[in-house]
């Protein structure tokens, strides 16, 4: 069926897709009709007015950004009539409108302006109407000025698609304002600060505080880049002017950035940022010039290798480092230091559940992508918690319920996914393998898995099912704190997706068992591309995993035969417990030399520390979650030396040259790398396997004065929060004392919000603020991944090959040892 | 609507039509018809305080005409046709309010309360009677020569009339737009 149609605008004649509005039918044509609430990707509603266009057989003007064309329609957008309620329109917007166009950071880019500019309306003629409404700027990323807003409601839109949905129009007397509930500032109401509001504000209503009167919009130069703060690897475009960054954007304004991507990256105007190079001098780190730094750490390690002969030397990849300085960095350790060892410490984040993907699917094609998710039908969220670790995906979610998706939510936490959630099914926390499993088993009992894929494209639905009757013995029902109703209900509408089912877990799990009950449920489901998304909370975790390959993760600090390291942006010793024996082990090498951003725990040990440029600062190549392999742009212009140049004086340093010759043939060697693993093999040509099965763990019993501790990330640090801690980011974070637990559990123990806790755990004991997070299951207790209190009471190696990160599981138990009345 | 007042104002027909249709039936969805009425309303009340200018009235039919010609829906664009048979309708009666008479007697804010001294029997019914304290003048005393004078001050007069039916001897009488009514 022919699906254009053929309309006919100012006398031409346009052929478009069925359902083009008339306002994208027009600018087919070159024919520009101006508008303020319409924004091509959302749902139009015609609300500003300014796009009428006379349609023949129709009495009054209709709006072309609301209207579709429909073969034969005859349309002018030149005449007097239209011009004249244009004209009318801005007219009373300017009177609404304070001119600032003078100071106005907006000017140059503002939709107002440029509606007036097009129309020749210098200024209204009718009387001026100041709102007089107070500025909302008491929050660190978004200057709220309503007197300057023209009411298109894109910001109420966007919000509600992809965000919280906290903004809505009330009534203002005669007027009409945009606002929160009870008209509450920002960081009182809810919002996450992702700035998509400001992101399509066509006016400075909305504008972002760090862009302020730092230069003119047409001084700014955009380039395209990616986001280095999570795993979702958000494509981002920076706006320069001098080559600084002012502002970050999203590449089309409805792209989801969160508010670390839009606004994390102050952190490196920060006055801490290290800018030279440190060199140890009498005991002390004090500034030096790169030649000195680059001879003295080259000579340091060389040294060492000489001495202490082979696997004596280290190197230590950071998690969120490039695919070229993996690549480069590699080439150092096995050609210039002699066979060093490379430990990625991108490897806890996700290696273990990437190869078991690969164990069962052959290749990660099975890995879902954001296009994926926004068309699934039903997504399964399985004890990840995005909107704190993975926004984006939170958001991608959000648009797919838009869509009409079924979300289930499984997790003992009322997470933010579990809130929007359709269903959320609530087992004790630790339970969530044997959950899945049972609902694996739920789908089987149903008969409403997907039996001539299962037959057809797999193996090993035998030992699933014998590894299943598991369930039907033991009384899983009872450890997991689900019924099987509800897990039939689940079962019901897994088996009644109508399309694509996508199931999200968190990549870091520790427990095997959650991504092997997923695996099963995918198979089960009749899936095996794009249907399972596991989410990274460090930026580069599949380019690791793609350029290193699983079996180079290794213990390089643990080794006794290390006797020197070269740490590249990461912090071993800050993300441990203070009694670690990583920590001695750290002290006591012969050399230490660490690349980083920042002052570290590590970098304050080291015997030369080396400043790391920013994912602003340096180009390269990281790949997301999703495999998408994207690049960071070039920063001309910023006084930091980009990751290849560092590497490839180092290399230099120690005797020998990069293969490379210039950062551009790093990035085709690691072009070529990644190709290789994209390279697509015919989907039904490999039979698929059921995971093999580990035993489920004990499931732990909690209790309010014996709490199970869950490990989570909070919405606005990264990581280990040594970056984002010299961000404004951090005015929005919670505290890093925080225990956080059920009001039933605090009532029970004495405690008041704010009351002092002493918390113990095998591992170590420390003090901390109680504070009551609903979200928690009675018996759990939360502590923010990034603090102090969470290191000590781990207890974990980050290094230590047995340790996963354990960021959203249940592990340690902790006892409320005394509690005193907090004054709050 | 005040005492005195001999007929229906048209201005306060229309104010009424405006402020009802903003309170009770506008949808706020779409921009022209939230703004226009924010300005009708304000030229409105210009007009019934007596702080109008001349040209409102053709500011007003502009309104109308843009509001009827963009509003998204029926209920905008009936509101500004309806608003805009009254100002056709009523032509005079606004242009006298352009220039702060309110031939009515409707906007309380455009009459004037005058003593007739002539008639008045310097009882003081009035002054006791007025809410705003706007009369001034003293009721003689016998040990006193001379006594002030009844006189309402039109700075504190809210025109609510109240004076008119106390006074037995009819001496207030009511200016509106420049003839003595009642």
């Amino acid at each position: 069926m022919d699906n254009t149609v053929k309309v006919t605008i100012d006398g031409r004649e346009v052929s478009v897709a069925q359902g083009t509005p008339l306002i994208e039918a027009a600018a087919s044509a070159g024919i520009r009709i101006p508008y303020l609430c319409y924004c091509p990707g959302m749902k139009s509603v015609g609300s500003c007015r300014l796009c009428v266009v006379e349609l023949e057989g129709s009495r009054t003007l209709v709006a072309s950004c609301a209207r579709q064309a429909k073969d034969g329609m005859v349309v002018r957008t030149d005449t007097p009539r239209v011009e004249a309620a244009r004209r009318f329109v801005v007219d009373l917007l300017l009177s609404n409108h304070p001119k600032e166009c003078l100071s106005c950071d907006k000017s140059g880019s503002c939709g107002l302006q440029d509606a007036a500019y097009g129309l020749g309306i210098p200024k209204t003629s009718y009387p001026m109407k100041d709102p007089g409404y107070p500025l909302d700027c008491s929050n660190p990323f978004i200057v709220r000025d309503y007197n300057l807003c023209v009411l298109c409601g894109l910001c109420i839109r966007v919000c509600e698609s992809q965000s919280q949905g906290i903004l809505s129009f009330m009534s203002r007397g005669m007027g009409m304002k945009v606002g929160t509930a009870k008209d509450l500032p920002l960081e009182e109401s809810g919002c996450d600060f992702c700035g998509s509001c400001v992101s399509v504000c066509p006016t400075a209503a909305l504008m972002e505080k760090g862009r302020q009167t730092r230069g003119r919009e047409w001084a700014i130069e955009r380039a395209a880049s990616v986001c280095g703060y999570c795993g979702c690897g958000c494509e981002t475009v920076l706006n320069r002017v001098d080559g600084r960054v002012v502002r970050v954007e999203s590449p089309d304004p409805t792209a989801f950035l969160c508010a670390r991507g839009r606004f994390g990256l102050d952190a490196y105007e920060h006055p801490e940022r290290l800018r030279k190079p440190l060199i140890r001098r009498d005991g002390t780190l004090v500034e030096c010039e790169w030649d000195e730094a680059l001879d003295v750490a080259a000579a340091k390690l060389r040294d060492v290798r000489e001495s202490a002969g082979v696997g004596s030397v280290g190197v230590i990849l950071g998690a969120n480092a490039t695919c070229e300085t993996a690549l480069a960095l590699g080439d150092i350790a096995h050609r210039a230091l002699g066979d060093a060892r490379v430990g990625s410490s991108a490897r806890p984040y996700g290696f273990a559940v990437l190869s078991r993907l690969e164990e069962s699917f052959s290749d990660l094609s099975v890995v879902a992508t954001s296009d994926d998710i926004e068309a699934a039908s039903v997504i399964v969220v399985a004890g990840a918690d995005v909107t704190a670790d993975s926004p984006a995906v939170g958001a991608w979610i959000t648009r797919a319920q838009q869509r009409g998706a079924t979300l289930v939510a499984l997790d003992s936490r009322v997470t933010g996914v579990a809130k929007r959630a359709d269903v959320h099914l609530r087992p004790r926390a630790g339970a969530l393998g044997r959950a899945l499993a049972l609902l694996a088993k739920a789908l089987l009992d149903s008969g409403g898995w997907d039996q001539e894929f299962v037959a057809a494209r797999t193996s090993g639905i035998d030992e699933l099912r014998s590894h299943l009757a598991q369930a039907a013995g033991g009384d899983w029902e009872a450890e997991t704190g689900l019924s099987a109703d509800a897990l039939a209900e689940v079962a019901a509408s897994l088996a009644g997706a109508k399309g694509h089912v996508v199931f999200v877990v968190s990549a870091e799990t520790d427990d095997s068992a959650v991504i092997e009950g997923v695996i099963d449920l995918a198979l089960l489901s009749g899936c095996a591309q794009g249907c399972i998304a596991p989410t990274t909370i460090t930026s580069n975790v599949r380019g690791h995993f793609e350029l290193l390959g699983d079996e180079e993760a290794s213990d390089v600090v643990g080794s006794d035969a290390t006797r020197a390291l070269f740490v590249w942006d990461d912090d071993p010793k800050g993300r441990t417990f203070s009694g670690s024996e990583l920590s001695s082990k750290l002290a006591a090498l012969d050399a230490l030399v660490v690349a980083t951003s920042f002052m570290s725990d590590t970098a304050a040990a080291a015997d030369v520390v080396l400043p790391v440029a920013s994912v602003a600062e340096t180009s390269g190549t990281r790949v997301s979650q999703e495999g998408r392999v994207r690049r960071q742009s070039e920063a001309p212009g910023t006084d930091s030396m980009s990751d290849f140049e560092v590497l490839s004086r180092m290399a230099t340093g120690l005797g020998t040259a990069l293969p490379w010759d210039k950062a551009e043939a790093c990035e085709q060697a690691v072009a070529t790398v990644l190709a290789a693993h994209r390279e697509t093999t015919d989907p039904t040509s490999h039979r698929l396997t059921f995971p093999a099965h580990s035993a489920f763990g004990d499931v732990p019993e909690g209790s309010a004065d014996r709490p199970t501790l869950l490990v989570g990330g909070t919405a606005f640090h990264f990581d280990d929060g040594l970056v984002t801690r010299h961000s404004a980011l951090t005015a929005l974070e919670i505290e890093g004392d925080l225990f956080g637990m059920n009001s039933e559990d605090m009532a029970s123990l004495g405690l008041v919000e704010g009351s002092t806790v002493s918390v113990a755990s095998d591992a170590g004991e420390v003090d901390a603020v109680a504070r009551t997070l609903d979200s928690l299951a009675p018996g759990t207790a939360f502590v923010p991944r990034w603090s102090s209190n969470a290191k000590e009471l781990l207890g974990d190696d980050p290094y230590d090959p047995a340790c996963m990160p354990q960021h959203t599981s249940v592990h340690v138990r902790v006892v409320v040892v005394g509690t005193v009345q907090g004054g709050e | 609507m005040s005492v005195v007042a001999t007929q229906e104002c048209a201005v306060r027909s229309a104010r009424l039509l405006v402020e009802t249709f903003a309170e009770e039936k506008m949808c706020r969805k779409c921009v022209p018809c939230v703004l226009s009425v924010a300005q009708i309303t304000s030229v409105l009340s210009d007009l019934s305080a007596g702080s109008a200018t001349s040209g409102d009235t053709e500011r007003l039919l502009a309104f109308c005409d843009g509001m009827d010609e963009t509003a998204m829906c029926k209920l905008g664009r009936d509101v500004a046709i309806e608003l805009k048979r009254l100002l056709g309708e009523h032509s005079q009666e606004f242009t006298h309010h352009e220039s702060g008479s309110c031939p009515s007697g409707g906007c309380t804010s455009l009459l004037t309360f005058t003593v007739v001294g002539e008639k008045c029997t310097l009882c003081g019914a009035c002054k006791e009677i007025c809410p705003a304290g706007a009369v001034v003048g003293e009721k003689p005393l016998w040990y006193v020569a001379d006594s002030m004078p009844f006189r309402i001050r039109a700075d504190k007069c809210t025109g609510c009339g109240l004076c008119v039916p106390v006074c037995e001897p009819g001496a207030i009488v009511l200016q509106i737009g420049g003839d003595s009514v009642g």
